[in-house]
């Protein structure tokens, strides 16, 4: 079971975007992913094809087996939990993510967590496995907190693998230019790859569909693709 | 006119009379008729007017005329006669219908349907292809026993006992050593010098040639080796025979033109021994990789030493050199203008690189940055000349060489163009096949290398700071200061190196009269170097060094002997002279074996760097140049000026350089007349020379074709446009303007352009504004463009507005990526000698073209005439006549 | 499952030096990524905020140096 928890450095930063399109990429080698919507004010569901009438999700059971009902499939093939509208408080995201444990079926799967921006990282229990990506855009205020999150990083004992995602890069900006390039070698943990900014993602959820279904030619689909092949690298890493 | 009516009112009413004797009163009617109608309207002769209506009526007693027979027979016999044309009765029509009737006779021309002749043509093309299908059968099955044979040998080496021989302390003894090369030296002197007879030569010569062709598939060194050996003694042998057994004592004519061919051949095998020794193992080093703690990485400084170029070609290897991957504190670059001008001072200010002028001009290039090295402090100089771009990668691929080994002091790499020279450009050869520059930095410098006796080049190159000192700076006494230099560097003890990976890449010379230009300073430095330093004597080089510099300078005396090769042949058909004194057997028996084995040997080993034949086209070209400047610097060094080779010049439309081509077509003449005088010599001289005389107009015809090629270089092409297309192959993205994104592949760049193929059809069209995305290394860059055109799967970029950051980005990511260049040589496949020599015969045949088509005025109406001649004549010959057509 | 493992070759970063190294690699080739430390100096200058950041980071970095040596001092 390979867990990644992906949260947004702070509001916007579009990391909804990434699970969805994460979740298909990893999907199309075949192996049993799950992705789990964690953020109260989630949308996930809409990225993959849920009705937008449905309003239920885990939050509305009390316990882990009746929630099992809010799984969905989309097409590809990715089971997905939704939030809900919270209506019952017997769950909260710990128990939804170490009940999660129960699906393990099989080594080679995959459970990615939307988790939300204003939930701190160290409220997880994470293990070294655990791999957490935070999700910055090119600006001044995520470069701020993502110093911020280094110095909380650096006080705590924190023993899973954390790093830091550029989302919605745009490479004509002379700032985001500018500052990525500062980020790849001034900004420990900060992944070696980044998701161009690319509109067909914003598209895409007009379609209720995932970016890389509907342009496979687009340098989206590569980024995401990308990042699936780094993370899968850096789990069998684990595995050693 | 009234009398002439009466005149002819008489002997009208005369004949009438007459024929009212034999004939009824109609058919004279019909008679007179005919003869008017023929007379006057058909405008037949006096003659045929009189005979045709008898001829006629003749006709008329066997077959019914009536109107639709006669036309049926018109019709039929402009059929049989297509090319007869009105009036019919005219003197070469007379020859046309004569000619045509023995050909309906003689060939079977009814016009069977289209089919029924497919269906024999296809009947005899199978049985074309299935006898060469045999051929190629029998030739493969030889061929892979010949190579299982072989690798079964190679096998044996493996085994135990073999090794147990090979590796025995017997081999160590020095002694024994020297004994068994003396022995091996003994057994091939013995080949070469015992005279054989005929039969013995030809038995001798089969056997080789059957080794050389059961070892054509086999690949690796030892087979190379082999044949290297076989080529050495059929070649020695060769030359032997002639020195001993083939002047013509008799006659002087004779006798000195034979020492001069003798002479000329002697050269030619020199030349191709010191080859073999020089390219029998390239060293091909790989780069050494520097430590990753930067702060340990020497200083460099960059020398781009320019005089008259334009601004355009140095801005791009200016920004590329800044963008080298060295760290920015340990490198700094220099623009050394020797033109001292404003418009450069002011670039350099703008990007930040050092910008040196010096008060005078004295030695050129060599000058320029001598006195540059008096205010620069790098420990390690680099060179580039101003058009060649570097690759990012340049200095980490080479610095490793020198930390390795403090006695290194230059690291060569190839020169590259990503232009196309002269010789592609006007025989449209461009990557088709390796340019003349392939051989020299695809083998000959690899070569070089292994014996430690690489030259310095100019550029794409860098120096110890230290060895230039010591020998004083670079040397300024010969033209080529280049090669001087590292002679110099050589004789004080430093080792050079030469790293076979292209690093940088450069235009070609413009116009073959550039190119020709270029050659000639190499030429006379050479010479000068030979004349002044001469690496044969004086300290410090080892015997394989001097045998490596003794091979290039040969090279550049090529002229004479080239020149001697192509009028050689001459000497028989004209003078009848001579000059091999040898039975026409003899000489068949010797010379074809040893031409076909020299020749695939190098094909051999040569295969990818340079396609068989072009050499002597190449060679050709330049032997007249190349006489005078080396022959003059052979005997005083210090004549003769130093003229620059001018580059980025733009060729405005298709012209022919009849100067430049002169002695090509001064040569061709003599050897076309030759021919035509060897032909009438066949047909009515006497037999007994037949067969040298064929042998001689066989060379004629060689050098025709080879003369015809060099006279095809000289057809200077239009430069379509000034900034060069350079093909690439590597991955980028285009963001549209609604903000999608489309992966591409980046097909082709310039200056301010780039070409590039979707994966699928994209929906943009002219003149959308586009993004386009590239990356070095880790960096991605946008750059504004907009499309100036568009087909299914491709697209053409013009960048706009680049600011000078942008303008680096842009050759960050083009020029000098870090595997720009390292495709240079992959599209070449290995040398084919027959297929090279019908292209060398097909660019000869378009040399011949051209020369009449660029005719200059005064010969175009000879031209004219000619050709009209030429016309009419194959006008009368027999036609095959035309299908019928099925016409109400 | 591993198939999404050789992706990189079709994505935008590292595929100069990744050619470069397949063609000559085999042993270690390190080729050093040369950083533009100029050009990253200039931009922490040029924006403010991210010049307090890099002071401010810089100082924790030195106050934590001399409390490790403190501490261990002590012990």
């Amino acid at each position: 079971m390979k867990r990644i928890f992906l949260k947004g450095i702070k509001g916007g930063t579009g990391t909804t975007s990434i699970v969805a399109n994460l979740a298909c990429a990893l999907r199309k080698s075949n192996v049993p992913v799950y992705a789990i919507d964690l953020d109260p004010k989630g949308d996930l569901g809409l990225h993959l094809g849920l009705a937008w009438e449905h309003q239920l999700g885990w939050s509305d059971y009390p316990n882990f087996a009746s929630a099992c009902e809010q799984f969905h499939q989309d097409n590809d093939g990715v089971k997905f939990l939704p939030y809900g509208s919270h209506s019952n408080l017997g769950l909260d995201f710990s128990s939804i993510i170490e009940s999660c444990q129960q699906l393990n079926d099989s080594d080679d799967s995959w459970f990615l967590f939307d988790c939300p921006a204003h939930v701190d990282v160290h409220r997880y229990s994470l293990n070294e496995d655990d791999i957490f990506l935070e999700i910055i855009n090119c600006d001044a205020i995520c470069h701020s907190f993502a110093f911020k999150r280094l110095n909380t990083l650096k006080q705590a004992e924190s023993s899973w693998q954390h790093y830091f995602l550029t989302n919605k890069y745009n490479s004509a900006s002379e700032l985001e230019s500018d500052l990525l390039q500062l980020w790849q070698t001034e900004l420990p943990l900060i992944a070696p790859l980044y998701i161009n900014k690319d509109e067909v993602i914003k598209e895409a959820t007009a379609f209720r569909n995932v970016a890389i279904n509907c342009a496979p030619y687009s340098v989206a689909n590569d980024d995401f693709e990308t990042l699936a092949g780094w993370l899968v690298s850096r789990a069998s890493q684990n595995d050693q | 006119m009234t009398n002439s009516i009466h005149s002819l009112g008489i002997t009208h009413r005369l004949l009438k009379g007459i024929l009212g004797l034999f004939l009824t009163k109609q058919l004279v009617r019909f008679v007179f008729i005919k003869f008017y109608s023929y007379y006057n309207q058909h405008k037949m002769s006096l003659l045929g007017a009189i005979l045709l209506p008898f001829f006629v009526l003749f006709l008329s007693l066997f077959i019914k005329l009536d109107n639709n027979k006669k036309r049926e027979l018109k019709l039929k016999l402009k059929r049989l006669y297509p090319h007869v044309s009105q009036p019919v009765l005219t003197p070469s029509n007379c020859i046309r219908i004569a000619l045509q009737s023995v050909y309906l006779a003689l060939f079977n021309t009814t016009t069977t349907s289209q089919q029924h002749i497919a269906v024999e043509q296809r009947k005899s093309w199978r049985k074309l292809t299935r006898s060469a299908r045999l051929l190629r059968l029998a030739d493969s099955k030889l061929v892979r026993s010949c190579k299982g044979l072989w690798l079964v040998a190679r096998k044996q080496t493996k085994t135990k006992s073999y090794k147990a021989v090979s590796s025995s302390p017997l081999w160590k003894n020095s002694t024994l050593k020297v004994a068994f090369f003396t022995l091996i030296v003994f057994a091939v002197a013995i080949f070469v010098t015992v005279p054989f007879s005929i039969e013995a030569q030809a038995v001798f010569i089969s056997l080789i040639l059957v080794v050389a062709y059961s070892l054509r598939r086999v690949e690796g060194k030892m087979a190379t080796i082999v044949m290297i050996t076989l080529s050495v003694t059929t070649s020695t042998r060769y030359l032997w025979w002639r020195y001993t057994d083939t002047l013509n004592w008799g006659d002087p004519l004779a006798l000195t033109l034979g020492i001069g061919l003798l002479l000329a051949e002697s050269y030619a095998w020199l030349v191709l021994i010191l080859g073999f020794f020089q390219t029998i193992n390239p060293l091909n080093r790989k780069p050494i990789a520097l430590g990753k703690d930067t702060a340990n990485w020497p200083t460099v400084d960059i020398y781009i030493p320019t005089y008259n170029e334009p601004l355009d070609v140095v801005k791009p290897t200016t920004i590329a050199a800044q963008s080298i991957d060295w760290p920015a504190d340990k490198l700094n670059i220099y623009i050394l203008d020797d033109g001292k001008r404003p418009e450069f001072a002011e670039f350099a200010k703008q990007i930040g690189v050092g910008y040196l002028t010096r008060p005078d001009n004295k030695h050129a290039k060599a000058g320029n940055m001598n006195h540059a090295m008096k205010v620069t402090n790098g420990d390690y100089i680099a060179i580039f000349d101003c058009d060649h771009i570097p690759a990012r990668s340049f200095l980490q691929m080479t610095m490793g060489q020198f930390i390795n080994d403090s006695k290194v002091c230059l690291v060569q790499t190839p020169h590259h163009f990503f232009s196309a020279d002269p010789f592609e450009r006007n025989l449209k050869n461009h990557r088709k096949i390796p340019n003349e520059n392939m051989l020299f930095y695809g083998l000959i410098q690899d070569g070089n290398d292994m014996w430690d006796a690489t030259f310095f080049c100019g550029s794409c190159a860098v120096l110890r700071r230290s060895a230039l000192e010591e020998i004083g700076g670079f040397a300024v006494e010969t033209v080529t200061e280049d090669a001087h230099t590292a002679l110099r560097m050589q004789r004080a003890g430093y080792k050079t190196t030469y790293i076979n990976i292209p690093q940088a890449a450069g235009l070609a010379t413009d116009s073959l009269s550039a190119h020709v230009g270029q050659r000639i300073r190499w030429a006379r430095g050479m010479a000068q170097i030979f004349r002044l330093d001469n690496p044969l004597f004086g300290k410090g080089l080892n015997i394989a060094q001097r045998l490596c510099y003794l091979n290039a300078m040969l090279h550049f005396l090529s002229g004479i002997p080239r020149i001697v090769f192509l009028t050689a042949p001459l000497a028989l058909i004209y003078f009848n002279a001579q000059i091999i004194y040898a039975p026409f057997v003899a000489i068949f028996l010797y010379i074809v074996p040893t031409l076909l084995q020299v020749k695939i040997t190098n094909s051999r080993i040569q295969g990818k760097y340079r396609y068989s034949f072009w050499g002597e086209v190449y060679e050709s070209v330049l032997a007249w140049y190349i006489l005078k400047p080396t022959t003059v610097a052979l005997i005083n060094p210090n004549k003769g000026k130093f003229n620059v080779t001018e580059k980025g010049g733009l060729n405005k439309q298709d012209h022919y350089d009849w100067t430049i081509s002169k002695p090509y077509i001064i040569l061709l003449l003599v050897n076309v007349l030759g021919m035509t005088y060897g032909v009438f010599r066949l047909l009515f001289g006497d037999s007994s020379q037949i067969g040298v005389l064929v042998i001689s107009m066989l060379w004629a015809s060689y050098n025709v074709i080879i003369l015809g090629a060099a006279v095809a270089v000289a057809a200077e092409a239009k430069q379509v446009r000034s900034s060069h297309r350079i093909k690439a192959n590597f991955p980028a993205a285009i963001r549209l303007a609604n903000g999608r994104t489309i992966k591409v592949k980046i097909t082709d760049y310039s200056n301010n352009g780039v070409g590039l193929e979707t994966d699928h059809n994209h929906l943009c069209r002219v003149n959308d504004k586009v993004e386009l995305l590239m990356s070095r290394g880790l960096k991605q860059f946008s750059f504004p463009t907009y499309i100036c055109n568009t087909r299914d799967k491709q697209l053409g970029l013009t960048l706009r507005d680049l600011d000078l950051e942008k303008q680096k980005a842009f050759i960050q990511c083009t020029f000098s990526r870090a595997d720009a260049w390292l495709d240079w040589q992959e599209n070449f496949k290995h040398d084919k000698p027959s297929y090279s020599f019908s292209h060398v015969f097909y660019t000869s045949l378009r040399g011949f073209k051209n020369l009449i088509f660029h005719a200059p005025n005064e010969l175009r109406p000879a031209i004219a005439f000619a050709s009209r001649v030429l016309y009419f004549v194959a006008s009368l010959l027999p036609k095959k006549p035309t299908k019928v057509l099925k016409t109400s | 499952m591993n198939d999404f493992a050789v992706k990189n070759s079709h994505t935008l970063t590292q595929y100069d030096i990744e050619k470069l190294l397949r063609q000559f690699g085999g042993k270690e080739t390190d080729y050093v990524e040369i950083v533009d430390v100029e050009k990253n100096r200039k931009t922490i200058e040029k924006y403010p905020l991210l010049n307090d950041i890099a002071l401010a980071t810089t100082q924790t970095q030195s106050t934590k140096k001399i409390n490790k040596n403190a501490i261990k001092n002590h012990k």
